[in-house]
């Protein structure tokens, strides 16, 4: 009672009894009920319609919603209007604000997200130096479940803040491949056998068309650069197909693709006394 | 088991839904309504109870980027001839018909794109098969194709229903 009682000083309620305040908390958590709920219902329905980076946050915008409802109701009766929750919510933002900066900023960067997309859930990205697929974009933080399984969560703030490399934004990426064949390669033959490889793959883009071409003069090797677009979905794969297929083109085409080599000169004539033992 | 002809758009995997016929000359549109034909690839799908087992493509599969990176469309390739009278055409197996009507003002085409994932397939008497008539207009830096689900010819049958998904049927730029 003497909680209750100075409960209803510090926020200048007349009257507090025990009955509203369990009804209030009734209110309250079967409004948190009814929003898990709705949203479970939600994303039965909207899953198989709808992208993920559509139907979740529209799902998180519904649960806040109705909670946010919940609390108006629940504290009604006490004489708490939305008008002087807004008043006090100012002055409290600005507390809170001042006290959680991080958790404001992530906050914001996170609306900020939700608006520009940069990024949506199911994108392969990487963001500052973590690389995977965005699995959840939440107010507060971004989830990325990394290439090897694991499950980074990353402040909204740094999120918005770093360079974001996006890799389902365009419609083909480029594959680049280095190959070093022997300096006794007939080049053009070499040319022509990774071109055609290139020209039967059928990911291998028709436009932007594929190119092979010399690079460089190695050391041990002439490189070789083959160079093909793929559509991003399937970008991966055919990177390790013509990985695979090349080895096995080249050897068919009697295309060597030498260890690192060096040729010993000796340019003085030296002496060298030889001594043959017969046994 | 059945075969059923059906668009060229599931192997080796389904990426995308559009075909782009790159035209072996490029066409010169005059003004007003002109007509070709050109051919496009299809595939089979062999079905048992009405459920696909596998996917059969008699020619060779290979994709092309139309547009830039960003903003353009992965669309399955294929190289046709084009004449204006379909008996002038030499047809391969897997390949089918495709009747265009082009107005607007005059414009060189190098190629005809087009979505066909939801595309019927006709047939006729000599099970030649044929997709259904597209409409084209151009402009001074693009081609607007219209596929519609009209059968280019008269007294064809559906040899492939296909799915109206929607009351706006889809259209694909190409740039000229």
């Amino acid at each position: 009672m003497e909680t209750i009682s100075t409960i209803s000083k510090v926020t200048g309620i007349a009257k507090l009894n025990v009955e509203e305040i369990l009804v209030a908390v009734v209110v309250v958590a079967a409004s948190v009920l009814i929003g898990l709920l709705v949203r479970r219902l939600m994303r039965r329905s909207l899953s198989p319609r709808l992208p993920s980076y559509v139907y979740k946050p529209m799902e998180n915008l519904v649960f806040y919603a109705i909670v946010f409802f919940g609390l108006v109701v629940a504290l009604a009766p006490f004489g708490i209007s939305f008008s002087s929750l807004l008043v006090a919510g100012g002055f409290a933002g600005l507390v809170v604000g001042l006290a959680s900066q991080q958790a404001v900023s992530n906050l914001v960067s996170g609306i900020f997200l939700l608006v520009e997309q940069p990024l949506r859930i199911g994108d392969p990205v990487s963001v500052g130096g973590v690389s995977g697929i965005v699995s959840d974009i939440n107010l507060l933080s971004t989830k990325i479940r990394t290439w090897d399984g694991y499950i980074v969560r990353i402040p909204n703030s740094s999120v918005y803040s770093s360079n974001i490399t996006n890799y389902a934004r365009t419609r083909a990426r480029r594959i680049d491949i280095k190959i070093g064949v022997s300096y006794n390669t007939d080049i053009d033959k070499a040319i022509e056998t990774i071109k055609k490889l290139m020209d039967e793959h059928p990911f291998c883009l028709v436009n932007p068309a594929p190119e092979a071409f010399v690079d460089d003069y190695a050391d041990s090797s002439i490189v070789i650069n083959a160079r093909c677009w793929a559509p991003s979905q399937v970008w991966f794969a055919t990177k390790t197909q013509l990985m695979t297929r090349l080895k096995k083109a080249l050897d068919e085409a009697g295309i060597e693709i030498p260890f690192p080599q060096l040729d010993l000169h000796v340019r003085d004539s030296v002496e060298l006394p030889v001594r043959l033992k017969r046994d | 088991m059945r075969l059923e002809p059906v668009p060229p758009i599931n192997r080796p995997q389904r990426i995308t839904g559009c075909i782009y016929v790159e035209l072996e000359e490029p066409v010169i549109h005059p003004w007003g309504r002109t007509g070709l034909w050109i051919l496009a690839p299809y595939e089979v799908a062999v079905t048992h109870d009405k459920i696909v087992v596998a996917y059969i493509t008699p020619l060779p599969v290979k994709y092309t980027l139309i547009g830039d990176i960003v903003g353009g469309s992965v669309c399955r390739h294929h190289r046709s001839s084009s004449a204006e009278e379909l008996i002038k055409l030499s047809r391969r197996p897997g390949e089918a018909y495709v009747r265009v009507e082009i107005n607007g003002p005059p414009a060189k085409i190098p190629g005809i794109g087009f979505y066909a994932a939801t595309l019927p397939i006709y047939s006729d008497e000599g099970s030649r098969l044929y997709y259904p008539l597209l409409e084209a207009e151009t402009s001074d830096v693009s081609l607007n194709v219209k596929v519609t689900h009209k059968p280019p010819l008269e007294g064809l049958e559906l040899a492939q229903r296909g799915r109206r998904v929607s009351i706006f049927l889809p259209s694909f730029l190409v740039p000229l």
